[in-house]
């Protein structure tokens, strides 16, 4: 998937207005705002990066189930930004615990093991409101750009690009500071 | 909803921010000074509309009413 041609962007964009979130919760209701307003902004015509650290990453993941083998069971493997040299067998359960894929990732209030993320995911439809991963594909597909911290790819044993559904950079703090550097608008979730 | 304008669009149904979403990727395919008439019933969709044309340099030409909370709303393309 390319990102669209700057010719193409809004007036706003082409005006050099950048804007940052970066995305620390792997919780549902902090991931579909963080994705609202990213691609509500890249819609007004501002140029968003998105960084995704920690548990951030989770929404981007493939989905998984908690009882799926190849969570718990499957070997380690390498990707971009990835030194297998240094892996743990302890990042095969933190890879297990983990919630994998938008899909599956529970609310930071009112859980009740997952029946609240069902509740709120059912509510979202009858209220005409984009699923988390529809809002994650629209922000790609409007150009919003997606980096995955490179410490948190190899320390949570992510492949990239296989473990993701969409396509998402690796990089490092420094091209985090200049993408807040030069940004007009920076929150993190 | 038969009007002169160069692009239709109906995002009734859908909620804050999908016809903002839906707005843009509509006037991108368009080119200056051409026209675009976009419906909707969402409760913000209006000042919505209104945001994105203030922010991106398009006119609003006319707002009209509809029934069940739509809103008719034609803009021209900024160049």
């Amino acid at each position: 998937m390319s990102l669209p041609d700057h010719a193409n962007q809004p007036d706003g964009a082409r005006r050099g207005r950048k804007g940052v979130i970066l995305l620390v919760s792997g919780e549902l209701d902090k991931a579909i705002l963080a994705f609202e307003i990213a691609a509500g902004f890249q819609a007004m015509g501002m140029q968003m990066s998105m960084w995704f650290v920690l548990y951030g990453a989770n929404c981007l993941r493939k989905p998984r189930s908690m009882l799926s083998p190849s969570k718990w069971f499957a070997r380690l493997r390498g990707g971009s930004g990835r030194v297998t040299e240094t892996d743990s067998a302890l990042q095969h359960l933190v890879r297990g615990l983990n919630h994998d894929g938008a899909s599956h990732l529970p609310l930071s209030q009112l859980n009740y093991g997952g029946l609240g993320s069902l509740a709120v995911r059912h509510i979202m439809r009858r209220k005409g409101m984009m699923q988390l991963e529809d809002l994650i594909h629209r922000s790609r597909e409007l150009g919003v750009r997606f980096t995955v911290c490179q410490i948190c790819v190899d320390a949570m044993a992510v492949s990239v690009p296989d473990d993701l559904i969409v396509e998402a950079e690796v990089k490092g703090v420094s091209a985090y500071y200049l993408d807040v550097e030069g940004a007009d608008y920076n929150v993190t979730f | 909803m038969a009007t002169d304008s160069e692009a239709h669009l109906d995002v009734c149904g859908v909620c804050c921010p999908l016809p903002l979403i839906e707005l843009a990727r509509a006037v991108q395919a368009l080119g200056p000074g051409q026209t675009l008439e976009i419906v909707g019933n969402d409760p913000v969709f209006e000042a919505t509309v209104r945001d994105f044309c203030q922010v991106n340099g398009h006119s609003i030409l006319a707002v009209s009413q509809g029934a069940d909370r739509r809103v008719v709303i034609s803009i021209r393309v900024g160049g």
